[in-house]
């Protein structure tokens, strides 16, 4: 049965790649093209995508978010994606595999590993602590309630939802497993998007290892199979890039347009999809400023803007801040802080010998950014590196200050490994470039490039199926899904008692993160006390329970801020579970023993 | 477009490089020298960066492998 299940969800995720190219080429029919077949395919794919987090999105607001409405769209926009994809596979060139060295065959093999891996791990319940709080958790309050609405408890919900919107669109097909699909997917976007760039301006050796240094590493398995939105980003700037590269050698003046609304789709994925965006706009006017002129900056910043433009104005409309909770505020003194704090609590600290030590760091001692230590050190070492290609030098320096620029942004916002992403595909070419480079040095570079990447890449492999380990037992049948979660999901007995003991009917608030599990209405006080910050007294406490309409409160025995607020109110304790957090779901690290206090409120 | 091959420099006349010499100095190094001087540097610093950041991740590694244990 688990078989059947998985195997179902997996072909039902290769149909939604079809339905996002059917889309995709609607759109796109009339619309701008590029002359370059890979790209013009992957365009289509992508704009599809975009279009239909767009369509559920517009859909949700005007509160038609029912599975008899998508089912319909989504199976016309497969079958016309099944026509174009025929169509496309009839004129494309076959690989001649027999002529491939034996490196590059294992290169593709390594893929086609990471694609099992990836794929196993997606088929097993959602468990990473951040899908459960939002990124699943919020599109699950949705489809429940067939309209999308402001979720004041969660400042993350406010940034653009893109990716979130095809995680909807997933649980609307069928259930969470589907929905935790759609990030694997854009990862496999973007991993052709890497290749099939490399490919073009370095050929099949660059293609290979580019997308083996992008895709084959723990850190992008956990990214694309964690319900995480990163990489959205990277697909929406990948062919961003590509398309503005291609404007630049062919002069398409499609390939602008296609480049803002890929640049758009960035934007539309996070707030840190917009900074890359701009940064990458700018790179790319450096790059071509001999090409620049008034009329090529609108092609490319109208449709950029035309894409990106509903999620500021939603934000604006609901909080009166297009960029909420950031920039020009909006959330309360405390929980303003602490999300600040929380921002900057990354990495080592922001100081000018911080930035002169982060190559090291992100090589040696990468976990303070947050799972740093599973990204590949084949960025690092190798994409400077890039820089001994002497006739592309001009060209790679701008690429590289570009990067940089990006990366001295993360450096004085946020050292989160995961806001890395943008600029991975365009680091993976680089270091691709690097390694051949070297290679194609001396007999010295040639031993180190093949010594390092090979070494770098074995050590890769182990640390995801390591990962991956951890996920077999529930894909395959032989663990069950509560047991599964048991062990991976913080105080999920707790939520397992306040399903089985306060039913659907109650209006629960909670400190809890586990809400994607919650059957019951819910609230949080806020994951930076949004709602209710810590210090907020008897008057703000009762105000907040009468407002929210909330007749049971679920806390943690540690939380002693939230307890002293219970005491402000009519509140009698009902039960004491006993709970525990999961620290590492790889390792199976638990935390000690602990109690969530179940409060019935007014009885 | 390959980047990884270099394009052929445009040829020079001979009477242009003639001139070119002729009212040049004539340095200890010739301008090819020292621009594969510069190759073999660049190139050395990107060896010396390669196996600096190997033996970084090398530590890495190691705590990965006794976290795991």
């Amino acid at each position: 049965m688990a078989l059947a299940d998985g195997l179902a969800h997996l072909a039902l995720a290769a149909i939604t790649v079809l339905a996002w190219l059917g889309l995709g080429s609607l759109l796109l029919g009339r619309g701008p093209t590029v002359s370059d077949s890979v790209l013009h395919l992957l365009n289509r794919v992508g704009v599809g995508a975009l279009a239909f987090a767009l369509l559920t999105f517009g859909a949700g607001w005007a509160g038609l978010l029912y599975r008899v409405g998508y089912v319909p769209i989504f199976a016309g926009a497969a079958i016309l994606g099944t026509v174009e994809s025929g169509m496309w596979l009839r004129s494309a060139a076959r690989p001649q595999l027999r002529h491939w060295a034996t490196w590059q065959l294992a290169l593709l093999g390594l893929l086609a590993v990471y694609v099992v891996i990836d794929a196993v791990a997606t088929l097993a319940p959602i468990s990473s602590p951040d899908a459960l709080l939002y990124h699943a958790a919020d599109p699950a309050l949705f489809v429940k309630a067939h309209t999308i609405f402001a979720i004041p408890w969660n400042s993350s919900s406010y940034e653009p939802f893109s990716v979130e919107m095809l995680v909807l669109d997933g649980f609307l097909l069928w259930d969470h497993a589907q929905g935790a699909f759609a990030p694997l997917l854009l990862a496999l976007v973007a991993l052709a998007a890497v290749s099939g760039f490399a490919y073009r301006v370095a050929g099949r050796s660059a293609a290979l290892l580019a997308g083996a240094i992008f895709f084959a590493q723990p850190f992008m398995v956990w990214e694309a199979t964690s319900t995480f939105i990163e990489p959205g980003l990277a697909v929406a700037v990948a062919l961003a890039g590509w398309n503005l590269y291609r404007f630049a050698s062919e002069q398409e003046r499609d390939a602008l347009v296609l480049a803002g609304i890929f640049a758009g789709g960035a934007a539309g994925v996070k707030y840190v999809g917009l900074i890359a965006a701009v940064i990458l706009a700018a790179t790319a006017a450096v790059f071509f400023r001999r090409l620049l002129n008034y009329r090529a900056a609108l092609s490319f910043a109208i449709p950029a803007i035309v894409v990106a433009f509903p999620w500021y104005l939603k934000n604006a409309l609901v909080t009166g801040n297009p960029f909420y909770p950031f920039i020009f505020g909006g959330l309360n003194r405390s929980a303003a802080s602490e999300l600040s704090a929380t921002t900057r609590s990354f990495g080592y600290g922001h100081a000018p010998v911080d930035l002169a030590l982060l190559p090291a760091r992100l090589l040696a001692a990468a976990t303070p950014f947050d799972g740093g230590q599973y990204l590949s050190p084949l960025f690092v070492i190798f994409a400077p590196v890039g820089l001994l290609l002497r006739h592309a030098r001009r060209v790679i320096e701008i690429v590289v200050g570009g990067v940089f620029v990006y990366l001295l942004v993360w450096f004085v916002t946020t050292q989160q490994a995961r806001f890395l992403m943008p600029v991975l595909p365009v680091a993976a070419v680089l270091a691709a470039l690097g390694i051949l480079a070297l290679a194609a040095e001396a007999r010295l570079g040639r031993v180190l490039a093949v010594t390092v990447t090979t070494g770098a890449l074995l050590v890769s492999l182990g640390a995801s199926l390591v990962y991956a380990k951890q996920f077999v037992p529930v894909v395959t049948g032989a663990e069950s899904h509560d047991q599964f979660l048991y062990e991976k999901v913080s105080n999920f007995e707790g939520v397992q008692w306040l399903n089985r003991n306060l039913g659907t009917r109650p209006r629960l608030a909670t400190d809890i993160w586990a809400l994607l599990y919650l059957r019951m209405p819910y609230v949080t006080f806020g994951t930076q006390g949004d709602l209710l910050p810590d210090d907020a007294g008897p008057k703000a406490t009762r105000a907040f329970v009468v407002h929210n309409r909330i007749t049971d409160v679920a806390v943690l025995d540690g939380d002693v801020a939230r307890r002293r607020q219970v005491g402000y109110l009519p509140a009698r304790l009902i039960a004491r579970v006993p709970v525990r957090s999961v620290q590492s779901r790889t390792r199976g690290h638990f935390g000690p023993l602990h109690y969530m206090l179940v409060y019935a409120i007014g009885g | 477009m390959n980047l990884l091959r270099a394009k052929t420099p445009p040829p020079t006349s001979r009477t242009e490089a003639a001139r070119i010499k002729h009212h040049r100095p004539q340095p200890s190094l010739s301008g090819r020298d020292r621009t594969k001087l510069r190759v073999r540097r660049v190139y050395l610093l990107a060896v010396v960066w390669v196996c600096v950041g190997s033996a970084l991740y090398a530590i890495e590694v190691l705590k990965l492998v006794r976290g795991l244990g």
